[in-house]
């Protein structure tokens, strides 16, 4: 059963980032590493175990779901995943979570400080 | 490049099984994808991701499982009750006798650096473990064989609290004790040897934590200050730290004062004081009553100092061979000589196997539950492998159920343990002894709940791996699981009887030896007799004491003359020592009427008391030859003594003994009468030596205990009898006023508490084992239920079906009770030496142990078998 996703409580940042990636394309778990990697400029690279708990604990809560892999090109024993209909609503409300907070922030001093 | 992935798939294995076979395949592409970057970099990265994320995983699965075992539970209440209630009986049976086994043998003494301290004796003979006497323990100090050395022994003080007397146990502790013991006095301060200077003492006090909590109110401005402490000023320099009461363990101690004030705070019996002249102790040799602790110097093994203090003894032995002929100082890690420990030991090695055999039982008694519900479950295990599920995550959700109740029982025994701790309390442990759950206590009781859970969590287990999933999601389970399971619990019952049984005939054997303790002919109306402690030194009556010993006299005279006035008592004495109390005045007589020789060769050992002139009619003890004491015997008068039978036929034979002269240590007495020997120190002694009776008006003892013999209920006498002494002395405190059954009842506490708690946990093993017994009967009885019905609708009699069940349980009976009856033969020579009139294979306990156990098994058998036979054929063919 998909947990109701509260507003005010955020998403841990690797599942976020793992739903970002997940946005566009089904890919399969190297392929997710390699696309948050390549958007952060190679900041953020995810470690297996985190990837693949993350995974995990995604297919259970319904975020994500297997899919059959792309092409026959690929290897066989690669998994692919793609977006639930939870997993994009959950993406889209932790988007709008961040922006609000970031409207928020932009009200006060700190914006000054800004670029 | 295929080396390090090998090594990261082995890894892996730090995942749990599940996610491993569902991503492990991945993770290891992943790696190898990743190869490419810097080696070393990569492998920190993979190290420090393995160690905190299969943690996790493990976890996550974890309490997915408890998820899992509570929704079970939760289904099966009257189940998951059944097996709480038995293990919390069991488990909580376990922690009852660890928490005492905690206390007594596990926890240190609240000193510090115990494993430095060590005990010190002088041992004779027999007497291993003898006290000190002044000189040689001043003798042993001044050797420095010791990095610090204490001497401590026991007396009574009395306080004047509030112009009430207030009894108080105390101990005269040389100037070194606390330091030796290394106790920070957090409170004023503690003795310095300037306080405790032998001929100049001063009077100074240091009172218990509990004392000063409980008569001062915990009141600090109070130190400094002046409290009465037997008649006398005493200045209160400090309080002792909350729980402290010294080495000794079990000991109750409410105020520390130097020996310096031996003289007046714990003069010489009253022989040694008019032989001598004064009532110091400081030059006495024969007088051996210090207790001694020491400090081993740093480095030194107890081995060393042990060799060392015997060095010294023997230079003693040469110097002064009257007293100190082989006679050896030998040394004892701290409590291990003499004390609680080393009494309650034996008995609680024979608890702690009770206990193990009580779980053993209670743990095969949930297995048996568990398997019985596998059976039951076996559809549900047989969909959950179809669906994929392995089996090690099925076991390893089975284990998860079973030690998640034992973590239930083990909550459920927290509360037997809070229930019970009064019981031990009323036994052997002492007051004294702390028996409240410390961590320890609750360790071991978590420890010994999940250890139960993962044992009889494996019957189940056992039995489930061995199955044909196929064949069992086609029928509703085979024959053959079913048939496994009924002989596996068949065997346990079989264990359960077994053992059972041997916990009855133990449990009977003590019971009988506490019969026997009880039934011993005694002249004494226990019930009608009450004893109270009189300490007259307390109030200075002794000789060389503030009042004396003509006075001390006097008071007795009054007291005991006011409380015979008083209604409602038949007759009032006093003697030095209570019968019953476990203890008893050990001297030697001479066998030949010449002095006793130097190497005790014409010695021979007998008791003695000092009592007034009416002991034997308040202890109702008859006069057989001669006469009782009487009013003419007085300090001026002959000596008299009134010896025992056996003391009579001892030392003439053949003699008429009355008139006959009597030689001790120290006097030629004149045998004025003879009475019966009867039992003295507890009616369990095996042998009683002769005893002999001096007359208190001529022997005078400054402590004493007050007997008075009642015509009706004594103790509502109490009111009365301190008033009677308060007439007299106005801060005498009657100590302890108590019936003489209560002294005996302590005296025999350990026999009370051998019958009481093996009776206990032979109750519970009986039932346990009664309703595993009753258990198998009903799934027998289910399961031949088909059979049952083709034989009633065939025309067999419903009695033949009751025999057919019953010989079921019959059989398991008698392999269980010849197993039992085995183990109990072998189990009960440990417990031989703790028994008395009665050996340990009485054929008579073993047969009521054998018909008990007969009575509960085929009570459990019957109901079963003839509700079997009740059965409507018509139903149960149906069921086929």
């Amino acid at each position: 059963m998909p947990k109701p996703l509260l507003p005010e409580r955020p998403i841990a940042p690797a599942v976020f980032h793992i739903l970002i990636a997940l946005a566009d394309q089904p890919l399969h778990g190297y392929g997710i590493m390699l696309d948050i990697a390549e958007r952060s400029d190679g900041r953020v690279k995810l470690s297996p175990g985190t990837l693949y708990g993350s995974i995990k604990q995604m297919l259970e809560d319904g975020l994500i779901e297997e899919v059959a892999g792309r092409s026959a090109a690929d290897d066989e024993r690669r998994r692919y995943y793609r977006l639930t209909r939870d997993g994009r609503e959950a993406a889209r409300q932790e988007m709008a979570r961040m922006s609000a907070l970031l409207n928020h922030a932009r009200l006060t001093s700190l914006r000054s400080n800004e670029g | 490049v295929k080396r390090s992935e090998r090594i990261y798939r082995w890894l892996l294995r730090l995942y749990p099984r599940e996610f491993r076979d569902e991503y492990g395949q991945e993770m290891s592409l992943l790696f190898r994808d990743r190869t490419s970057e810097g080696s070393l970099k990569l492998w920190l990265q993979v190290l420090g991701d393995l160690l905190f994320h299969a943690p996790k995983e493990h976890w996550s699965m974890i309490k997915q499982d408890l998820r899992y075992a509570v929704r079970t539970l939760l289904r099966a209440p009257t189940f998951a009750a059944t097996v709480i209630a038995t293990l919390a009986l069991g488990i909580g049976a376990n922690s009852v006798i660890f928490s005492a086994v905690d206390a007594v043998l596990l926890r240190d003494a609240p000193v510090a650096d115990p494993d430095r301290l060590v005990d010190v004796y002088t041992s004779s003979g027999n007497n291993l473990y003898s006290q000190f006497s002044y000189p040689d323990y001043f003798d042993l100090r001044d050797s420095g064989t010791f990095a610090s050395v204490a001497a401590y022994a026991p007396v009574s003080i009395t306080m004047d609290a509030n112009g009430q007397p207030e009894p108080l146990d105390g101990q005269i502790v040389s100037g070194t004790y606390f330091d030796v013991l290394g106790i920070k006095i957090p409170f004023g301060r503690g003795f310095m040897p300037d306080d405790d200077r032998i001929g100049a003492p001063v009077r100074v006090a240091v009172i218990s934590h509990s004392l000063w909590q409980r008569v001062f109110n915990a009141d600090q401005s109070l130190i400094g200050q002046t409290i009465r402490l037997n008649s006398n000023p005493y200045a209160l320099i400090g309080v002792a730290p909350p729980g402290f009461v010294g080495p000794l363990l079990g000991v109750t101690t409410d105020v520390w004062v130097p020996t310096a004030l031996q003289p007046e705070v714990d003069p010489p019996a009253a022989a040694v004081r008019r032989s001598r002249g004064h009532s110091g102790k400081f030059d006495l040799r024969s007088s051996r009553g210090l207790s001694v602790v020491g400090r081993l110097p740093s480095g030194a093994s107890i081995d060393q100092v042990a060799s060392r203090a015997e060095v010294i003894s023997s230079r003693l032995e040469t110097a002064y061979p009257a007293t100190n002929r082989n006679r050896r100082f030998i040394v004892t890690p701290l409590g291990e000589g003499r004390g609680l420990r080393v009494a309650t030991r034996p008995i609680l090695r024979q608890l702690v196997a009770a206990v193990l055999l009580v779980l053993l039982v209670a743990c095969v008694n949930v297995a048996s539950l568990l398997l019985a519900r596998a059976v039951s479950r076996e559809r549900e295990v047989a969909v959950r492998i179809a669906m994929g599920a392995s089996s090690a995550r099925l076991v390893r959700q089975w284990l998860t159920e079973s030690m998640l109740l034992g973590i239930l029982g083990s909550i459920g025994a927290l509360v037997v343990i809070h229930l019970s701790a009064p019981l031990l309390h009323s036994f052997v442990i002492p007051e004294a002894v702390d028996l409240s759950v410390n961590a320890r206590v609750l360790g071991f009781t978590l420890v010994v709940g999940v250890g139960s859970g993962l044992l009889f969590g494996l019957a189940p287990v056992f039995q489930a791996l061995r199955r044909d999933t196929t064949a069992e999601l086609r029928e509703r389970g085979t024959a053959a699981t079913g048939a496994r399971a009924s002989w596996m619990r068949g065997a346990f019952v079989i264990l359960q009887i077994a053992v059972s049984l041997v916990l009855l005939v133990g449990a009977g054997l003590f019971v009988r030896t506490l019969e026997n303790a009880y039934s011993v002919e005694m002249s004494y109306q226990v019930d009608q007799t009450l004893v109270a402690s009189l300490n007259l030194e307390a109030r200075g009556y002794f000789e060389g004491g503030s009042r004396g010993r003509d006075a001390g006299l006097a008071v007795y005279e009054q007291i005991l003359s006011r409380v015979e006035a008083l209604p409602g008592v038949v007759a009032a004495a006093a003697a030095r020592t209570t019968v019953l109390g476990g203890s008893a005045r050990s001297t030697a007589v001479s066998m030949d009427g010449r002095p006793i020789e130097r190497d005790n060769s014409n010695a021979l050992r007998v008791r003695a008391n000092v009592v007034s002139r009416r002991y034997f009619e308040t202890m109702n003890i008859p006069i057989l030859q001669g006469r009782l004491f009487n009013t003419s015997d007085g300090p001026k008068t002959p000596r008299v003594t009134i010896v025992t039978k056996s003391l009579a036929d001892r030392l003439w034979p053949n003699q008429h003994p009355i008139g006959k002269p009597l030689r001790d240590g120290t006097d030629q007495l004149q045998v004025v009468g003879v009475v019966p020997d009867t039992v003295y120190t507890t009616t369990v002694e095996r042998e009683r030596p002769p005893a002999y009776y001096l007359l208190l008006a001529q022997n005078y003892e400054s402590g004493i205990a007050l007997h008075v013999l009642a015509a009706g209920n004594p103790m509502s006498l109490v009111p009365a009898i301190r008033e009677a002494v308060r007439q007299v002395d106005s801060q005498l405190a009657v100590e302890r006023p108590q019936l003489l059954r209560d002294v005996l009842d302590r005296t025999l506490s350990s026999q009370r508490m051998m019958a009481t708690l093996i009776g206990l946990f032979g109750a519970v093993a009986l039932v346990l084992a009664a309703l595993g017994l009753y258990g198998v009967m009903v799934h027998a009885a289910t399961q031949r239920t088909p059979e049952i019905g083709i034989r009633l609708a065939m025309g067999a009699q419903p009695a033949s079906i009751v025999t057919l069940l019953l010989g079921q349980g019959i059989r398991l009976l008698g392999i269980g009770a010849a197993i039992g009856l085995t183990g109990a033969l072998i189990g009960t020579r440990y417990i031989e030496a703790q028994l008395f009139g009665v050996t340990a294979t009485d054929p008579l306990t073993f047969v009521i142990g054998c018909v008990v156990l007969a009575i509960a098994g085929l009570t459990a058998s019957v109901i079963p078998a003839v509700r079997a036979m009740r059965v409507d054929p018509v139903v149960a063919l149906r069921q086929t």
